[in-house]
């Protein structure tokens, strides 16, 4: 009985109960956590941003450089679909396309609460650049991405900053747009292999907006002002100026009246804008001296974000409550879109030889059957896929998949088992190259594939551990010179001792972890290095001491750079930023599990 | 019974401090215990909405905590290494007496660690430790009788006792 006894007495004092105060508000949000990881496991989530950023550079850049001449002022052009943007109650802003007379109603962009506005249609008529938010982003911010014109998931462009108004350039090789990237807002210029982002000269120290190409892609015209934003009598004009910051140039200069909103035709050389007046307003033209100016509409209704025909022939604007209204460029042929409610319309072009109706999307990989060889020589079970560029010389229409290896005797098994992650980059539903096996710990899928190194080919996340906290194994495609691998990255030794630290062994495959519980808090993101390149930065933390009012927040965070299947420690350094509270944009992947 | 807000509420405050604390003493891991429970009980919520009946909220919670704790244990054991910065500076108050029974019970089979602290520090008795780890009755009391056999040598103490006993609850 003694024993009984001291058992009791010690176990009594050596467990220490739990505090309970505000755990149930800590399990809903925890329940809505687990509600968002179900949604990226199935892979919902993680598909409608896997593009990547750099990855749809390199795609954009192949895209565009194949067309030789610019499609921009070839006479045979013609007028395609009118894609605009509009407001879901509960479901952010949508990507919408329709016919010209308002035919084939769609919608382009994917379910889900987002924001997509301010679409562009690019030269060759198939990709769509957009301003983009995403729930998790900070009020104000947004990145520049692409939506093909079939519809489809959005790529990043950019990392998360303020955007507004993007237009492609005339031979689609670069982007303007209102905005900041950290500097004063103006009109820059985003070059879209490099990514690379360019004021243009003058235009910061004013009032901007709404910028335009010309025709050669020499000029952009904008609105501005030179007066104050509190103003109630600002008043706006139209300017033009190069790229470079030369030849600043008002074309409308009239302080009593003001003119915004402009859109350059590339086929007419003549712009339209809109004149915004003590009455309704109206959408005029002129020509690129400022001069020559006509009345395309002055009806009662308030025009707003005018666009261009490619054709020259029409205009489309946004009309009030009659949603997008197009009308003759002459003034003449006033006609409403059935069903499209929305606003800022972009035109389509179509260059010769394109079809109206696009092409469909590519062919995605089937997800495989439970058992079946998808070219490994082997069976799987449990497999899952999530759509990615793997090796962006192979196109569209690649996809990774990971499922567990059916042992002989047939069963699909459970626990620790062999685990394959394999990519098919050629889009026929049979894997083209495979990972080593590796074991899983528990609920392995895959996960998402975020571009962690920004050289256009995206990585594999696969999760490895499902539990309020997810672990995920990172995966790179190596394009050796035979056949390309992909690996387990590694940590290059020495890892991070020499910062003190032993998170990430030197030789050892790290395991990243994504989510938060009760205490813990972790993320991974990516931030591009002063230096150039791209960094990989793992954020783990956790509140201490536990279960005490005066718990502090204490994080690591581990700084990478990927080369070659390799992770290199750049940096280890203690921070008190809760990840939770970082914007985790999971390198073009939206991995955000705290929202 | 449901599962609803107020069954939840209820557990927190009466059954989840101790539950955590014992969960803990299995896995050997505070943060994988509270994950543990807390996973649970969320579980149990959900199954409770879905229609499904939960006949009792503690024993089903206390089961499949302790299952969780198991995965868990793999969590624990990965996130050690990458976690040795944030805890090495945060170690709890210890007791020499603590210490031994903790050295003790973490050198039992998880089996028979479980049987203990559900015995002995949840103070269930036979009939309802075999009932949360799954298991026949005379399971339990062998089980403890071999757990007790052990932490006797390791303590330093007799196993003179208890063997059939009904427990308090």
């Amino acid at each position: 009985m003694a024993l009984d006894e001291r058992l009791r007495r010690e176990l009594d004092r050596a467990a220490q109960p739990a505090d309970p105060s505000g755990l149930y508000e800590h399990l809903i949000r925890r329940r809505e956590r687990r509600q968002i990881a179900r949604k990226v496991q199935s892979g919902l989530l993680a598909a409608v941003v896997l593009a990547g950023s750099v990855g749809a550079f390199y795609a954009l850049t192949r895209l565009f450089r194949e067309t030789e001449e610019p499609p921009v002022a070839a006479p045979t052009i013609s007028n395609g679909l009118i894609v605009f943007s509009r407001e879901i109650p509960g479901e952010g802003e949508q990507l919408f396309a329709a016919g010209p007379n308002g035919s084939g109603l769609r919608q382009l962009s994917p379910d889900g609460r987002a924001v997509y506005r301010s679409p562009d249609v690019s030269p060759d008529g198939r990709t769509i650049v957009v301003v983009h938010e995403i729930p998790s982003f900070e009020p104000g911010l947004s990145v520049l991405a692409v939506v093909p014109i079939e519809g489809g998931s959005p790529g990043w462009l950019t990392e998360p900053h303020i955007f507004r108004d993007p237009t492609w350039s005339p031979d689609g090789t670069q982007i303007a747009f209102a905005g900041s990237i950290g500097d004063p807002f103006g009109i820059y210029v985003l070059d879209v292999a490099s990514g690379d982002v360019q004021p243009v000269p003058g235009t910061y120290e004013i009032s901007v907006g709404h910028p335009t190409w010309s025709p050669d892609g020499t000029s952009i015209a904008f609105e501005a002002s030179t007066g104050s934003d509190t103003d109630p009598a600002q008043s706006w004009d139209i300017y033009s100026v190069a790229v470079d910051g030369s030849d600043m140039t008002n074309l409308t200069n009239t302080p009593d009246a003001s003119e915004i909103q402009p859109a350059w035709s590339w086929t007419l050389d003549r712009i339209a804008f809109i004149e915004s007046g003590p009455a309704e307003g109206a959408l005029l033209t002129m020509n690129s001296a400022g001069t020559d100016l006509t009345t395309a509409y002055g009806g009662e209704l308030s025009p707003a974000n005018p666009v261009w025909a490619p054709d020259g022939t029409a205009l489309a604007f946004e009309g009030g409550s009659e949603g997008i209204v197009t009308v003759q460029a002459d003034g003449t042929g006033f006609a409403t879109l059935p069903d499209a409610r929305g606003g800022e319309p972009a035109w389509q072009p179509l260059p010769q030889g394109t079809s109206v109706n696009p092409p469909p999307p590519p062919t995605q990989s089937p997800s495989p059957l439970v058992g079946e060889d998808i070219g490994l020589g082997l069976r799987l079970c449990d497999v899952t896929s999530v759509q990615g560029t793997f090796l962006s010389a192979y196109g569209d229409g690649q996809s990774a998949v990971v499922g567990m290896v059916i042992p002989s005797d047939g069963s699909c098994p459970r626990g620790d088992f062999e685990v394959v992650a394999a990519v098919d980059v050629t889009g026929d539903g049979v894997v083209d190259f495979a990972s080593d096996p590796f074991t899983c710990q528990g609920g392995c899928s895959a996960f998402a594939a975020p571009d962690v190194d920004g050289d256009g080919n995206d990585e594999l996340l696969v999760q490895n551990v499902q539990f309020s906290i997810i672990g995920v194994k990172l995966f790179e495609v190596v394009p050796n010179e035979d056949e390309p691998a992909l690996v387990a990255v590694t940590v290059a030794p020495p890892g991070d001792a020499p910062f003190g630290y032993q998170g990430f062994g030197g030789g050892e495959e790290p395991q990243f972890w994504i989510g938060g519980d009760a205490f813990i808090a972790d993320a991974i993101r990516c931030e591009q290095g002063e230096g150039g390149g791209r960094l990989f930065i793992s954020t783990t933390g956790e509140s201490r001491p536990h279960d005490s009012p005066d718990a502090r927040f204490f994080a690591t965070e581990t700084t990478f750079i990927l080369e070659g299947g390799v992770l290199h420690v750049l940096d280890v350094r203690e921070t008190i930023d809760d990840p939770s509270s970082l914007v985790t944009t999971g390198c073009g992947a939206d991995l955000d599990l705290f929202n | 019974m449901r599962v609803d807000e107020i069954a939840i509420r209820q557990f927190l405050h009466t059954r989840y401090p101790r539950l955590v604390a014992a969960v803990a003493l299995v896995c050997e891991s505070r943060p994988a215990a509270e994950d543990a429970v807390q996973e649970a009980l969320l579980r149990a919520w959900e199954r409770s909405e879905k229609g499904e009946v939960i006949e009792s909220l503690n024993a089903w919670v206390t089961t499949v905590s302790l299952n969780l704790a198991k995965s868990g244990l793999r969590r624990v054991m990965a996130e050690r290494r990458a976690r040795s910065r944030l805890v090495r500076d945060f170690v709890p108050e210890t007791s020499g007496d603590r210490i031994d029974v903790e050295r003790a019970l973490a050198r039992l089979p998880r089996r028979q660690r479980e049987a203990v602290v559900l015995r002995y520090y949840l103070q269930m008795d036979t009939r309802k430790v075999a009932e949360v780890l799954g298991v026949h009755e005379g399971t339990v009391k062998s089980t403890l009788f071999r757990a007790r056999s052990a932490l006797a040598g390791a303590l330093g103490e007799t196993d003179t006792e208890e063997a059939n006993d009904s427990g308090t609850r």
